[in-house]
């Protein structure tokens, strides 16, 4: 009996896939495990690996063909098998004798053997959430250890399981770069795959198909870092609690999106949707790349859990513990460049976000009051937005709210 | 504007408002002013309900549409039903949801009924207030919460507002509403203040409000049970968990709309309510989300509510017999398993 490879859902917002790479060939012989093709959604690269042992018999989908979830990729069967006998062998199940294919007998036996194994395995305890998202990821639940109340699977224990998963391939196929073209090359060519090509996908993506421009302003922040130090050994209980300046910018832009809700926006298609709850996505840079963890509902959240969620994502972004679901849905992203010295720059929209928001390098600087000469703390900030869907007053407004509430922090408390 | 008040108080001005918009509206039960044929207090109020929260009210309008009643529920029930099949919207003070028994045919067979079996020609807009809740050493016969029993009958709105700015949206809703409504007041929140817009304003029937977003947990509470879910949500919170609470404010309509989609982003679910677990509004929820949302579940739903017993007298026996924020956490750490609860 042939399996299908299909295609998996791996995100929320997922509808198609991509192929990008088949990495056998029809005819070649797989293992359980080995992996077969690989696939992209908007947001991340993956390669699938085969359910069962066998052939890859046939192929349905060829590289860059984009397949609706759940559509098959292509057949794993025995050797000799094809996908259309498998089907006329179906109803007539005695013409099997008059096959002289050996390879058929192991198929059979393959379907039944589980079966009596089934009777005397424990039963597997499994939430329906669990089952759901193992069905999606397409990963054997029996290879996920239960962490729930008498070993049951959770939901979590499914996705730490997809995510070491999501892991490997990508480790392994790390050290294969292609060769370099010629023996004019002295760098080291690698093949854009992986978080790399995702990456490099969406921003290309974001540059070619929004109108983006970037507004520019100042803020004093010398009243908000001396607030930050007083609230921060205030605050500091344990170490989960730790404010920074980052979840005051923060806190700051999610007020400020609550007032001009036309930046908390989606362009996508030819529709604008305006969002009223805040899903703050906040870029976090790691060694091969970056990605954006989502605060989920961040408008209804105190600047302590705030700080909490971006402390406790940046940590996990940088384990590779980020699942999809925690990777999407973002209404509006921070970035922040701070810590390398950078002042201005014009961060790229992560679409079909409509806005984001670049944090620079505090600096102390004069800055005149009235006639006299303060040495003040400046933060410079970059709003890049999409000018298909806001207009630069609206936008100039909105830098102004982050500006005046980073301006006043205490207001960002209460 | 808003104003401070308590929840009677807010009670008390959504009756006056809508008193004073539409000449149809009038009050009726037992005591409701209280003093009738008494010379000396003829003409003002002496009571305003069991709980003094209709006090005042009859000065303003009247003893013509501030009716006193006999002890017999059956008897201005199936008036007040009369009333409002006939053009006036009475709101009519059931004196403790207990008391049920003595005018439910009125109620349920009546009011309930009237619209679907005219075919429409006839409508029942009637209010009744009614008083609900334990935790006021009111003993068995006085401390039920019998809203599922209500929410049980097609027909019947059903309304258990936790909080005065609720209160009086939607008891304004209730009144304003063309079929039968239950409102449910919570003696023991009676002297809760909060912040109450000023005049006229309405709050829709099945609009659940999230009190406390959270992407671990949902916790739906009835009626003041919000509270009790609210205050285990923060201890939840410093244990690393972020529980999503929500008041669903009406049980007839139901939002459930806002219910499933909080399970689907949690995966969990406890209903806090303080009325007996069977056949309950807790149970009903319990079985919408597992029927809709079985595949997002990622534990059992557990329901935190009283014992199948009647409410004991015993003060100190009616405290073990009520939901605690305790019991809610001790529900959630079951639900997780202790590797998962203690591993935090």
């Amino acid at each position: 009996m042939a399996v299908e490879i299909i295609m998996p859902k791996m995100g929320m917002g997922m509808e198609e896939g991509t192929v990008v790479e088949w990495l056998k060939q029809k005819g070649d012989s797989v293992k359980k495990g080995e992996s077969v093709v690989s696939i992209s959604s908007d947001k991340i690269e993956k390669e699938l690996e085969a359910p069962e042992e066998g052939v890859l018999i046939d192929i349905e989908a060829d590289v860059d063909d984009v397949v609706p979830i759940g559509h098959p990729l292509g057949y794993i069967g025995a050797p000799g098998e094809t996908v259309n006998s498998e089907e006329a062998s179906a109803p007539a199940p005695e013409k099997k004798q008059d096959v002289p294919v050996a390879a058929e007998a192991p198929a059979p036996a393959a379907e039944s053997a589980p079966e009596p194994a089934k009777g005397e395995e424990p039963r597997l305890r499994v939430s329906p959430a669990a089952r759901r998202l193992a069905k999606i990821e397409n990963i054997d639940l029996a290879t996920v250890t239960g962490t729930g109340p008498m070993g049951r699977i959770t939901k979590a224990d499914v996705a730490a399981a997809q995510t070491k998963k999501a892991q490997q391939p990508a480790e392994a196929s790390k050290p294969a770069p292609t060769p370099a073209p010629s023996s004019l090359s002295i760098g080291t060519a690698k093949k854009v795959t992986g978080m790399r090509k995702v990456i490099s996908d969406r921003m290309f993506n974001s540059l070619q198909t929004t109108a983006q421009l970037t507004l520019q302003t100042t803020v004093d922040v010398t009243e908000l870092i001396a607030f930050q130090k007083k609230a921060r050994e205030a605050y500091q209980i344990n170490d989960e609690v730790r404010l920074t300046i980052t979840d005051f910018i923060a806190k700051a832009a999610i007020n400020a999106l609550l007032e001009h809700k036309a930046m908390n926006s989606i362009y996508e298609g030819d529709t604008i949707t305006t969002f009223d709850a805040v899903h703050l996505g906040v870029a976090v840079a790691l060694n091969e790349g970056l990605v954006v963890p989502v605060i989920q509902d961040a408008d209804k959240k105190s600047l302590s859990s705030i700080s909490r969620e971006i402390r406790k994502a940046s940590k996990q972004a940088r384990g590779s513990e980020l699942n999809q679901l925690q990777l999407s849905g973002s209404t509006f992203t921070i970035t922040s460049l701070g810590t390398y010295g950078v002042g201005f720059f014009t961060p790229v929209i992560n679409p079909p976000e409509v806005g984001i928001l670049g944090v620079g390098t505090i600096s102390e600087q004069p800055v005149y009051f009235g006639d006299e000469l303060k040495k003040r703390s400046m933060m410079p900030l970059s709003l890049t937005f999409d000018h298909r869907a806001v207009d630069g007053a609206p936008a100039a407004a909105f830098l102004a709210t982050v500006k005046q509430n980073l301006e006043a922090p205490f207001k960002l408390v209460l | 504007m808003a104003v401070k008040m308590s929840y009677s108080e807010a009670i008390n001005d959504a009756i006056r408002v809508a008193m004073r918009k539409d000449d149809d509206v009038i009050l009726i039960g037992e005591d409701v002013a209280g003093g009738a044929e008494v010379d000396h207090l003829q003409d003002q109020g002496a009571w305003g309900g069991v709980f003094g929260v209709t006090k005042g009210i009859v000065e303003e309008f009247g003893r013509d549409r501030v009716i006193d009643t006999p002890i017999a529920e059956s008897g201005y029930m199936g008036a007040a039903v009369s009333a409002a099949a006939t053009g006036l919207r009475p709101i009519s003070e059931l004196m403790f949801n207990d008391f049920i028994g003595s005018c439910l045919d009125e109620v349920m067979n009546q009011a309930a009924k009237f619209h679907y079996m005219f075919g429409g020609k006839a409508k029942v807009p009637l209010t009744i207030r009614t008083i609900d809740g334990a935790g006021f050493n009111a003993a068995a016969q006085h401390s039920q919460s019998l809203y599922a029993l209500f929410t049980h009958i097609p027909g019947i709105k059903v309304v258990i507002p936790s909080n005065p700015y609720d209160m009086k949206g939607l008891l304004l809703s209730a009144i304003f509403d063309d079929d039968p409504v239950v409102v449910f007041e919570d003696k023991t929140l009676y002297g809760m203040k909060s912040e109450v817009g000023e005049g006229f304003y309405t709050i829709p029937f099945g609009k659940a409000e999230i009190k406390r977003a959270g992407n671990d947990l949902t916790i739906v509470g009835l009626g003041k049970q919000v509270y009790t879910a609210l205050k285990a949500a923060d201890k939840l919170a410093k244990k690393g968990f972020e529980a999503e609470v929500i008041d669903p404010r009406t049980l007839s309509p139901l939002d459930e709309d806002t219910i499933i989609n909080s399970v689907k982003k949690t995966g969990r679910l406890i209903i806090v309510d303080e009325a007996y677990p069977r056949c309950s509004a807790a149970t009903d929820i319990a079985a919408i989300v597992g029927d809709k949302a079985f595949d997002y579940l990622d534990a059992p739903i557990k329901r935190v509510t009283a014992p199948h017993a009647p409410v004991p007298f015993s003060p100190p026996l009616e405290k073990l017999y009520m939901p605690t924020p305790e019991k809610i956490i001790d529900a959630f750490s079951v639900m997780v398993g202790d590797k998962v609860f203690s591993a935090v």
